[in-house]
């Protein structure tokens, strides 16, 4: 251990840190509790000399600041007297437990609706990630942090966060990385094909798939092959061979009866376009690596419609969806058997919300052009004196209008309610209108 | 509302790595040697959970063996970090190593062929001898030949602690079970043993309990195996009383 409790980091004349705990050892470096002016932070401090490349990225990095509020991301460099390097971060709040607790069962997010809120937030932070130029390069099952009531999301080990098409050497953990990437593939230069967003995207989606159906995409049947699972048997499961459990057609590596529990149930209850985009992440993208993969504003409109359409059964409270993409609706619940209840849906552009209670509109069903695909405007509530009528509480900083089935016209303030009831339409703004079918 | 994913299944399905300690509890090992043994299983153990609760890609499974005149398994199976607990082992009789290879030879074999090894999905296992001296069975090398037809020993990473032993035949002994005089290791005082055990098996377990990371350039093409046993020589540098 490089340092001790108590132990004093002098920054300069007048800043000093001050380190209060020994919080782990992470294999690249160790990581402690300091303090500075008064607040905490953690301290992360590199075993080996890193290369300069690597001290001006990360000094990059924290000049250019995080993509969003949803990177731990390094705050402040500092150089030791030996020529090592580490960095300032903010701690993890104590309210988020480890994407690998979810994947474990330790950890159950509070509902289906919630998983997908933070598929979402996974999905709009690795847009603005890569919209800024960077690319993330080494996604895997220990880099998510999870809030497991509310569905927030931190993104941790931000170190080899480099501008795309750059590269620190890092290529990834097994299980979860491209498979160009574990073949060591060339690309049009004649180099080796290094992580960027396109390799990015396939690691994102596997995530996605893990959050989802809690199991790896490429493990089934033909995990039988192989005796022991060492390296070669994984180059071939995720980089030569890779095979998508529910390939449609490649029946060869499905998921295992009894071992693979978790990936059967959850799959069958998935929306068909879900599949359909991992499917096509993980079949055609398996070659296709810049057409195929599903970008995160793709995933962006599937997993809010996929949102949009959950409903919960009225006798168990199990989560699922309408079907409205579906070759059938469901009719009774998927869990206990009873019939679905009739609810009516928001209409509004290409979005169907079904509007139970404590669903939410966003402003991305409002606005297309808008990105605030986890900004509520509005939620579904029942009436206090006379539960038995719903509206839609709004949260906007202008009126809307209604018209109801027989033509009358009503302003409700921003902060008003919309009574649900059907065929009243609402123009949200001069573009935006909606009906309630 | 209730979280009815509960009934959705309990969670990812993880590889299997096995712990196994291999350990002579023969008489010349009492006193402060099995003490040290002792103390340091109970380390490792309190460092497991840890290592488990860090990691989707593997279920640590442990086991142990204790030699003597007989060979016994401590439990009939290998048991999850929160499973296993460990009782203090004493000593008693002569050095059975030949025993103790025909037990671990039918323990890594898979489940449906009458084994322990996991039928789908297992990692190369840990495997930790730690003896005093020489067996006292001599036809031990035969019993080694039949150990190392079996796949999950080949693959393992083996490491063997030579408790101040000093002789170049016993230290040739473990070497043959190792494969590699590199990972035989001279252990000269009970503290050294208690450091050894746990950075051996703490380091081995988190680095094969993650599916491999790669980079590029030094250390490219590096199996868990070898990034495993780099680990652990960093770490012993800082062991006084150790040599390898």
């Amino acid at each position: 251990m490089r340092f001790r409790k108590n132990d004093t980091i002098t920054l300069n004349e007048t800043e000093k840190i001050v380190v209060k705990d020994f919080l782990g050892d992470g294999g690249q470096g160790e990581v402690y509790l300091v303090e500075k002016d008064g607040t905490n932070y953690a301290l992360k401090v590199y075993k080996n000399q890193e290369s300069s490349d690597f001290r001006y990225n990360l000094k990059n990095n924290i000049e250019r600041g995080a993509p969003s509020s949803n990177f731990l991301w390094p705050k402040m460099l500092l150089d030791f007297d030996d020529g090592k390097i580490g960095y300032l971060m903010d701690l993890r709040p104590k309210n988020f437990v480890s994407f690998v607790s979810y994947l474990t069962g330790t950890n159950k997010f509070k509902s289906r609706g919630v998983m997908l809120k933070w598929c979402i937030d996974l999905c709009i932070a690795f847009k603005k990630l890569h919209e800024m130029g960077y690319s993330y390069q080494d996604l895997n099952d220990g880099s998510f942090f999870l809030d497991p009531d509310t569905g927030d999301l931190l993104i941790c080990d931000n170190d080899n966060v480099t501008a795309d098409k750059k590269n620190l050497g890092i290529l990834g953990k097994m299980r979860y990385m491209a498979p160009e990437i574990v073949r060591g593939d060339k690309n049009a230069k004649g180099e080796q094909q290094m992580p960027d967003v396109h390799s990015d995207r396939f690691s994102l989606a596997i995530i996605l798939f893990m959050a989802l159906c809690l199991g790896n995409p490429f493990e089934g049947e033909r995990l039988k092959e192989y005796d022991i699972v060492d390296e070669q048997a994984e180059y071939e499961m995720f980089g030569s061979k890779p095979v998508f459990v529910y390939h449609k057609t490649d029946k060869s590596n499905r998921p295992i009866r009894g071992y693979h529990s978790s990936v059967l149930k959850r799959w069958a209850y998935i929306p068909l376009y879900v599949k359909e985009a991992f499917h096509r992440t993980f079949v055609d993208g398996l070659t296709d690596r810049e057409n195929e993969r599903t970008t995160e504003l793709e995933w962006l409109k599937i997993l809010t419609k996929y949102r949009d359409e959950l409903i919960s059964c009225p006798h168990c409270g199990y989560e699922y969806i309408v079907g409205y993409s579906e070759k059938k609706k469901y009719e009774v619940c998927p869990l206990c058997g009873k019939e679905t209840k009739e609810i009516c849906s928001l209409h509004v552009g290409r979005n169907i919300v079904s509007m139970e209670l404590g669903k939410k509109i966003y402003i991305s069903h409002v606005d297309k052009y808008s990105s605030g695909y986890n900004t509520a405007v509005g939620i579904v509530v029942a009436n206090k004196n006379n539960p038995s009528l719903w509206g839609i509480k709004l949260a906007l900083n202008s009126p809307v209008e209604i018209k109801d089935a027989d033509g009358n016209v009503k302003q409700i303030a921003g902060n008003g309610v919309i009574p649900i009831v059907r065929n009243l339409k609402i123009k949200f703004n001069e573009n935006t209108i909606g009906e309630i079918r | 509302m209730e979280n009815k994913d509960r009934m959705l299944g309990e969670g990812i399905a993880r590889q299997e790595l096995n712990l196994l300690f291999v350990i002579d509890n023969s008489g010349s090992m009492e006193g402060e040697k099995l003490g040290a043994v002792n103390n340091a299983i109970r380390d490792v153990m309190s460092i497991m959970p840890e290592i488990q609760e860090d990691t989707s890609d593997a279920t640590i499974k442990i086991s142990a063996l204790k030699f003597s005149d007989d060979a016994k398994w401590v439990y009939s199976e290998p048991k999850t970090v929160s499973e296993f607990k460990w009782s203090d082992i004493s000593s008693e009789g002569g050095t059975n190593l030949s025993g103790a290879y025909d037990e671990l030879a039918k323990w890594l074999t898979k489940k449906e062929k009458g084994g322990q090894m996991p039928d789908i999905g297992g990692v190369a296992p840990i495997i930790i001898l730690m003896t005093d001296g020489m067996p006292t069975s001599y036809d031990w090398q035969n019993h080694l030949d039949s150990l190392k037809k079996k796949g999950w020993f080949r693959v393992a990473i083996k490491y063997a602690l030579a408790i101040g032993i000093d002789t170049q035949e016993a230290m040739d002994v473990l070497s043959k079970f190792t494969g590699n005089p590199e990972t035989v290791l001279k252990v000269y005082t009970a503290e050294a043993l208690r450091k050894v055990i746990k950075v051996i098996a703490v380091t081995a377990s988190k680095v094969k309990s993650n599916s491999s990371t790669m980079g590029v350039g030094a250390g490219a093409g590096a199996t868990n195996n070898d990034v495993a046993r780099t680990e652990i020589a960093e770490k012993l540098d800082d062991i006084k009383d150790v040599e390898w």
